[in-house]
């Protein structure tokens, strides 16, 4: 049940460097996992699409990593930039 | 475009959890973080060990529960300040929540504070409140196997309590599976076996309790000494 604040939490994240970086669209969001946190992998899948939805983060591809310890952690996200900020 | 971020997830809650554990340790409260499965006997506990508690120390209860404030409303019918938070289908407290309870509470007047958070064996274990003590709730009607099928709940506990032992003659209940299994998942764990419906044990809970509280106070007295030089 708890995955749903995780994924809240994950998406705030998300946004706020999607807008620091003028993002328009984000398209791969890598996060680690670790064994010990008791967090379910399925649902944190589910939880990311239906949270997703409707968002700039609507679609992108999702790879939950593992780790044997207890992190949770956002690892990298990739996007395209606005044009006009991006190019160097 | 990829951007490494390497922060964790929960940070905005573990930043609000500091600020909480901040606040209550400038105020020199204590907190236990009170978990356990729907029906443990949370409340109980608290109904039964409060009598016991009063006369040293001031307390407060925060309670959290997903919908109606019947839990609030027992521990205040004791005269005890408490605080209801609805998670509205949550499953566990958070930083954010703390806070909001915290804000409702005089501060100023209390020594213990005790978060019964929401019945669940396995989220509430996720989230850290910035509490100083877990104590962890078991009742012998779920079973011994509860401590190896949800380790997490228990790993981390400082003490656990297992709850109505009265009815051990009428459940299959092993105790001695109970006592092995959770030693060797948490050595350092206080086990107490109590009754809230007839009051056995209460009094070496809150025994237990109140040492926290001492062991606590006397840790602040330290690092107040070391900050002063």
């Amino acid at each position: 049940m708890h995955e749903v604040s995780i994924i809240q939490s994950l998406m705030d994240q998300v946004e706020r460097y999607a807008a620091e970086y003028a993002m328009t669209k984000v398209s791969r969001v890598v996060i680690r996992v670790g064994d010990q946190t008791g967090v379910c992998k399925d649902s944190l899948q589910f939880a990311f699409s239906a949270i997703s939805q409707g968002t700039l983060v609507e679609g992108a591809e999702f790879v939950i990593e593992h780790t044997p310890g207890r992190e949770l952690d956002l690892q990298t996200i990739e996007g395209e930039q606005e044009e006009s900020v991006g190019e160097n | 475009m990829k951007i490494d971020i390497n922060q964790r997830i929960l940070s905005a809650h573990e930043a609000k959890t500091a600020q909480n554990k901040q606040l209550l340790a400038a105020k020199r409260i204590v907190t236990i973080n009170l978990m356990g499965s729907p029906g443990a006997g949370k409340t109980s506990l608290l109904e039964g060990v409060m009598a016991l508690l009063r006369p040293d120390l001031r307390v407060a209860v925060i309670e959290g529960d997903l919908f109606t404030s019947k839990d609030a409303k027992r521990v205040a019918a004791l005269g005890i300040p408490a605080v209801q938070i609805n998670t509205r289908g949550a499953c566990h407290l958070d930083g954010n929540m703390m806070e909001g309870a915290l804000d409702q509470l005089a501060l100023d007047e209390i020594d213990l504070l005790i978060i019964e958070n929401i019945g669940n064996l396995v989220c509430p274990a996720e989230f850290d409140l910035g509490e100083d003590f877990r104590l962890c709730l078991l009742s012998v009607t779920e079973g011994e196997d509860k401590i190896t099928k949800y380790p997490l709940m228990f790993k981390d506990a400082d003490a656990v309590v297992l709850n109505k032992v009265d009815l051990l003659p009428y459940v299959d209940f092993g105790l001695k599976q109970f006592y092995q299994d959770l030693t060797l998942l948490n050595p350092q764990a206080t086990i107490l076996e109590v009754s809230c419906r007839t009051a056995a044990g209460l009094a070496e809970l809150a025994e237990w309790i109140k040492q926290c509280v001492t062991a606590k106070r006397q840790e602040l007295a330290r690092t107040a000494m070391q900050e002063k030089g």
